[in-house]
């Protein structure tokens, strides 16, 4: 056997091993942290990797209010940040990679919380001419499970894409139902000044633009809707059926405690 | 459009099968091939040669998984396309990559076993399958996505020296487990 034949026959190893491998993302922000941090081990790698495909982006027609930077005081280089009025027809794919239940809940230093929406706005992030669109929720907290904000704080949480009826991201369903006034179980990360994206000779340090991100679009929340309770149900199969937000909470406290 | 209706659209023999495929899956397709060649022209005839082969083998085939089962029509033709570009000039970098698996071959080939298709694949599945999900995740990026070192250690953030290390263990780790499970033995 040489290096060839053995390059093929890797080419024919389980196809969930490769899924696993294979990032993608369009647009949709990816949470690039600094070398030092754990948890772009495993969930920013879905962020990292950052292969995009896919996009079809058709007729996107964003309207943006662009009078409305934002403060960037650690940034570094040619990045401008703005809220935008709309994130239409835009189509988004990415995948991520899997963690179990106990990865998603105790592998990373997350903030966990029951809150609020309050407001959602959607944002578009330029460096150095390449735009992502991301947003940024608001979120009333009404009880606190893991980490350092109070009750009755209103933290400022980036969302990995844009919010909008018209925007389909794959494997991002829980944040794409994110709505104002929906109630639910959060579970981001506090960015300190070790989070940051390079890209094109700039520096986008997260701390600049929001109090904690949330790390992928479908794992790090569970929601309150009309349509019943939002999460991703693959992930946490040992609560697939749950109905209430009462029953994710019982069930996080047993797996953080 | 999700894959299971591309997928039905090669059943249906729509050409729109490979419009839509073009669409969600020319860039990653290009870019596996862009790994191997080095060769952007190259690498677009691979892409292109990748729809006509689903096209031809779809049906009968039904992929479950239409990235992986296109990724693996990119590398076999792109590889096949590397021998022949070989006899000119080589592809430095992939020769590279090439050159890293050797260390997981050991000197003799168990001649006296058969292996049925698939069998050393399934081997080296339950390896990948038995380490770190992190390191798993390098591995399969350098040997199944052909991504360079300098591509995979930027986007997980970590220096390509302890890339480079993380990838020579695992490779011997790899070659050990090969000669336990009796697929490859030194003499």
């Amino acid at each position: 056997m040489n290096n060839k034949q053995f390059y093929r026959e890797i080419g024919e190893i389980d196809e969930d091993l490769i899924e696993e491998a294979r990032i993608v993302q369009k647009k949709c922000s990816s949470n690039k942290s600094s070398p030092n941090k754990s948890w772009i081990k495993l969930v920013t790698v879905a962020a990292s990797f950052a292969l995009i495909v896919g996009v079809a982006g058709i007729g996107i027609s964003l309207i943006n209010s662009r009078n409305n930077p934002f403060h960037l005081s650690l940034s570094k280089g040619n990045i401008q940040v703005y809220y935008t009025n709309n994130a239409a027809s835009m189509q988004q794919d990415y995948n991520l990679v899997s963690l179990s239940e106990e990865e998603l809940l105790t592998k990373r230093d997350t903030t966990i919380f029951k809150g609020t929406i309050v407001e959602i706005r959607n944002i578009i992030v330029n460096m150095d001419g390449d735009e992502l669109y991301m947003a940024i929720a608001k979120i009333n907290v009404s009880k606190v499970y893991r980490g350092n904000c109070n009750e009755n704080d209103t933290i400022s949480v980036l969302l990995p894409c844009p919010i909008s009826n018209h925007v389909w991201v794959e494997d991002s369903g829980t944040v794409s139902a994110m709505r104002e006034g929906m109630t639910g179980i959060f579970m981001p990360i506090q960015y300190s000044e070790s989070y940051a994206r390079e890209q094109n000779g700039t520096k986008l340090y997260y701390k600049d633009i929001a109090d904690y991100g949330i790390l992928d679009g479908e794992r790090y929340a569970f929601l309150e809707t009309e349509k019943g309770l939002v999460f991703s149900n693959l992930a946490y199969k040992s609560i697939s059926n749950a109905k209430t937000l009462d029953e994710v909470e019982t069930y996080i406290k047993s797996m953080i405690n | 459009m999700d894959d299971e209706k591309i997928v039905d659209l090669y059943w249906e023999r729509s050409e729109l099968a490979i419009a839509e495929t073009s669409i969600k899956y020319g860039k990653y397709c290009r870019t596996i091939a862009l790994n191997i060649l080095s060769n952007h022209l190259d690498a677009q005839e691979c892409e292109n040669d990748t729809y006509i082969a689903a096209w031809n083998t779809i049906p009968p085939t039904r992929p479950l998984k239409l990235l992986v089962f296109l990724g693996r029509l990119t590398r076999n033709i792109a590889l096949d396309r590397y021998d022949y570009n070989t006899a000119k000039k080589r592809n430095g970098k992939f020769n590279v990559l090439l050159s890293e698996l050797e260390e997981c071959i050991p000197s003799v080939y168990n001649v006296e076993s058969q292996y049925e298709s698939g069998q050393v694949s399934n081997v080296i599945s339950n390896f990948l399958s038995s380490i770190d999900s992190e390191i798993r995740v390098m591995f399969i990026r350098r040997y199944w996505y052909s991504d360079s070192l300098k591509d995979i250690s930027k986007q997980l953030g970590i220096s390509e020296s302890k890339l480079k290390s993380i990838l020579f263990r695992t490779r011997n780790k790899l070659k050990v487990y090969l000669e336990k499970e009796g697929i490859l033995y030194e003499q």
